[in-house]
């Protein structure tokens, strides 16, 4: 028998194989899966410290549940479903801290504009670290649709379909995000 | 007093709509639609073609004026649901003509595009702090033999308490 070599395999065949349960397989799939879901709670979680733990926790349900996934073609969609509501989750479970970020948004303007401008002055502040504050600091909704968008490259139909509402809020969503990013990063740009 | 026949009541028809009957004529015109039913019958038809053709004309140029006057918030989304290729085709004949005619639109793409790689960038730039597939493997792993240990148990000890009721059976008929 040959032996498999993992890496090479494609993303298809490697779902394939984890759905029956093998466990090289699972490493990779979680290797070549992390990254994206890393990233995009990374943006989208106010919190450092909860990124690391809600990656993880997404990896076990998307390794645990991958049995129930029809078509591998959908594997991208279907794991940031399973991302999405395990941030939902992790929302409902700690309302009382994140709160205040949700809450705060409109009154939280002036302070942010306060936060900034140390790094604008400080240019030494990687880009990142800016556009990763203004994504994190813009409403939930927009912030998931610029992110589905941006990051994963979804078509405006599919963010519809994950974050179960219509292609026209997914549209101005998407616009509005835009627009206050480049307000805030019109130095960067 | 000038009296026209229904044939020339039909030439005369769109001239009087246009208003470009002699003072005479048009008298003769109106005394004629009173007195021929026919004809009236006609000039009613006629009236409510052109009342129609004037208002889709009128709902026309008002759609023009909207798509020329897009106010900021639409042309903004737009310009935002353009650059990712999600408009529908008239959608986007309509923002390219924009884009030909109005120099601060094709600003506004641009900087679009600006900062969808400077996005892309960012996000180039993250990366785990750690490989997961180590931990979750091993946690996954711990989860399946406690399960496979909790089944074993539950099969053992229910085998053992069958064991004892067999015996304690076996014992009572034998003392019998």
């Amino acid at each position: 028998m040959n032996r498999i070599n993992y890496r090479k395999l494609s993303m298809n065949e490697l779902i394939e194989y984890t759905q029956e349960r093998d466990i090289k397989a699972t490493a990779e799939l979680i290797k070549r899966t992390q990254r994206g879901i890393y990233t995009f709670y990374a943006h989208l979680c106010p919190q450092h410290e909860s990124v690391s733990d809600l990656t993880q926790e997404a990896l076990i349900r998307i390794v645990k549940s991958i049995r129930n996934l029809k078509d591998s073609n959908h594997f991208n969609s279907w794991s940031h479903k399973i991302a999405i509501n395990i941030f939902y989750d992790s929302l409902r479970k700690h309302n009382r801290c994140l709160k205040t970020v949700d809450c705060d948004f409109e009154e939280l303007k002036n302070v942010e504009d306060k936060h900034s401008e140390p790094c604008e002055c400080c240019q030494s502040k990687e880009i990142e670290t800016k556009i990763k504050f203004c994504i994190v600091n813009l409403p939930l909704n927009s912030r998931i649709a610029i992110i589905l968008r941006e990051l994963n490259g979804f078509s405006y139909e599919e963010i519809a379909r994950l974050t179960d509402t219509n292609l026209g809020t997914v549209k101005s969503r998407i616009a509005r995000a835009r627009e206050k990013l480049q307000g805030e990063l019109s130095n960067f740009i | 007093m000038i009296n026209i026949s229904c044939e020339q009541f039909e030439t005369l028809m769109s001239f009087y709509f246009n208003d470009d009957l002699s003072e005479s004529l048009r008298k003769a015109f109106e005394e004629h639609i009173s007195t021929c039913k026919f004809c009236q019958q006609k000039y009613i038809l006629f009236e409510g073609i052109i009342k129609d053709l004037k208002d889709s004309y009128n709902h026309l140029s008002h759609e023009n004026v909207s798509t020329k006057t897009l106010n900021g918030c639409d042309l903004y989304s737009n310009i935002s649901a353009y650059v990712d290729n999600e408009l529908t085709d008239s959608e986007t004949i309509k923002l390219k003509k924009m884009i030909i005619s109005k120099p601060d639109v094709r600003e506004k793409i641009e900087k679009m595009y600006n900062l969808k790689k400077t996005l892309k960038n960012s996000f180039e730039q993250v990366k785990p702090q750690k490989d997961y597939s180590k931990i979750i493997l091993k946690k996954l792993g711990r989860e399946t033999p406690k399960l496979r240990g909790q089944q074993l148990a539950v099969t053992l000890l229910g085998f053992i308490v069958l064991c004892l009721i067999w015996g304690i059976m076996l014992l009572s008929a034998i003392s019998i």
